[in-house]
């Protein structure tokens, strides 16, 4: 019934994608244990690194407009100081988010808190748009053009190294959170912040550091995200809602867990985007995602609701 | 060791507490009762650091720490056990007790989850139960075994007797008093106050944020 070739090569393809929607995932996750606050500015912190990256490695001969005024007159840099500057430029953007956040507004109501975050991705937003107007790029990966067959399917580096990377990621943030005297903190505060306060964590320092990682994370996926796809404003904030969806799944609370729903959300998009299912249009492909998303929603909701009763009892 | 000059303290623009002189010495226990919404608990947040007073000084052995932030306090030697426990109900017993470690050597950790589970048995058997899980009892003991694990100098307690059985309460300001044997400096705030009062050298009564009287415990 299905084409086995089809299926292998959705299924790495699902991976790959549920690598990336995770990148961003854990990067939310992270930010909300420490804030409690939907941190869609990642969404706008990723669409920053990622153009960064592109602006100093890209080939100036390959980009739009190229040989008319409008070309943008890229650097051509090595890939490794590139993504290094992309990644401390997320870090960065999400300190100075962080430190208005967790600072006057610390004690500000969540929701307003996450509207925000929602007005700070439209400012970064606005800005790279600013910078670079209608730019919808190719991206060189910073792990090469190579491709390998992999139980029958073609699989680039880039996806490969995502995926590890990606799993490198969780395992030691995961570590760190759930074995570590400042992962122990860092779950004290996700509890409560004030209680935390009063017994000496302190709260600033380790929110601003997570925020910090958070921030790396989301320059990190922007980074990784558009070799596989393109550099432009609605294909990042696309990816950001995905990896909310996965964030959602794992409940904001377990790091694997939202790995887990990226992943399911990827393996989705891929197979009835690569037709392991027929052709399915755009529309119906997004319903089917939606689809996914409420009935895990309702699944999460239904185990808290039962371990809320189990300790009630 | 604990110095309070002339403090004023309050919430936004809402005054609370009004010209606060107080000082505790080490291995007293100064017992605070009051009436509800008397600016008790608020006077252990200002010491604690979590409130910033408006006027007057926080002075701990000899060093001014007025403005510094609760982190410092605590490794200066305060700690506090808040009113309503607040334990961080998701982690276990073991790590809401480190958690009152940040900035403690872990010697001295050790030696302290020792002494904990000594003083608290229970809290031993529970160890690697989710704290959210444990009876009102076992939780206050729990916060107080937060309070003490960066082995403080002046150990500050909220309501600890708040909806507990009166032998428990009778266990806990037994407690209390070898903790003071030992050289701890102890405010305790309390709604039940003959207890507190048995247990105190000297008691602070606050009315309206001011101090009604302070005088020496007649030992309830």
């Amino acid at each position: 019934m299905f084409d086995p070739f089809i299926v292998k090569a959705s299924l790495v393809t699902g991976v790959a994608l549920g690598a990336l929607y995770g990148i961003l995932a854990v990067s939310l996750v992270l930010s909300f244990r420490m804030s409690r606050i939907v941190a869609f500015v990642h969404g706008g912190i990723a669409l920053c690194s990622a153009f960064l990256y592109w602006y100093l490695t890209a080939n100036p001969a390959r980009t739009s407009g190229h040989g008319t005024n409008l070309a943008y007159a890229t650097k051509e840099w090595p890939k490794a100081p590139a993504v290094i500057l992309a990644v401390l430029l997320g870090a960065g953007l999400a300190a100075l988010f962080a430190w208005v956040a967790t600072g006057r507004m610390a004690r500000w109501p969540r929701v307003t808190v996450t509207t925000f975050a929602l007005g700070g991705m439209l400012i970064f937003t606005g800005i790279t748009q600013e910078i670079w107007p209608g730019a919808f790029e190719i991206v060189p990966s910073p792990f090469g053009k190579g491709r390998v067959t992999l139980w029958g399917a073609n699989v680039s580096h880039h996806q490969i190294a995502v995926i590890a990377l990606l799993v490198f990621l969780v395992i030691v943030l995961h570590f760190v959170v759930t074995r570590t005297k400042t992962g122990v903190q860092m779950r004290a505060i996700s509890d409560d912040v004030e209680a935390a306060e009063m017994v000496g964590v302190p709260v600033r320092k380790i929110s601003m550091g997570v925020w910090c990682i958070s921030g790396a994370l989301a320059g990190l996926g922007g980074v990784l995200l558009t070799p596989m796809t393109r550099l432009g404003a609605s294909v990042i904030l696309f990816v950001l809602i995905r990896s909310l969806a996965g964030a959602v799944l794992g409940g904001f609370k377990s790091l694997p867990l939202a790995l887990l729903g990226a992943m399911l959300f990827g393996q989705v998009e891929a197979h009835t985007a690569g037709g392991t299912f027929g052709k399915i249009s755009s529309g119906w492909r997004e319903v089917i995602l939606m689809a996914v998303l409420f009935v895990g929603v309702v699944i999460v909701a239904r185990r808290k609701q039962s371990q809320f009763r189990l300790a009630e009892t | 060791m604990l110095e309070i000059e002339s403090l004023r303290a309050g919430y936004g623009r809402l005054p609370v507490l009004f010209d606060i002189d107080l000082t505790v010495d080490q291995g007293e226990v100064l017992a605070i009762v009051g009436p509800n919404g008397a600016g008790k608990s608020t006077l252990l947040k200002c010491i604690i650091g979590v409130v910033t007073p408006t006027a007057g000084r926080v002075v701990f052995d000899g060093v001014r720490v007025t403005h510094e932030p609760p982190h410092l306090r605590v490794e200066r030697g305060m700690a506090l056990s808040p009113e309503g426990r607040r334990i961080f109900a998701s982690l276990s017993v073991r790590e809401n007790l480190l958690a009152g470690a940040a900035r403690t050597p872990s010697d001295v950790v050790e030696g302290q989850l020792e002494r904990i589970y000594a003083l608290f048995p229970i809290l031993e058997e529970r160890t690697g139960q989710e704290a959210g899980s444990l009876s009102g009892g076992e939780q206050q003991m729990l916060a107080i075994g937060r309070a003490l694990i960066s082995a403080p100098k002046m150990l500050l307690i909220d309501e600890p007797s708040m909806g507990l059985a009166p032998l428990i309460v009778a266990g806990l300001y037994r407690t209390l008093g070898e903790l003071a044997a030992e050289g701890i400096g102890i405010i305790v705030v309390d709604e039940r106050s003959t207890e507190a009062i048995s247990a105190a050298d000297r008691v602070c009564v606050i009315e309206k944020g001011r101090i009604a009287s302070l005088t020496a415990s007649t030992g309830g």
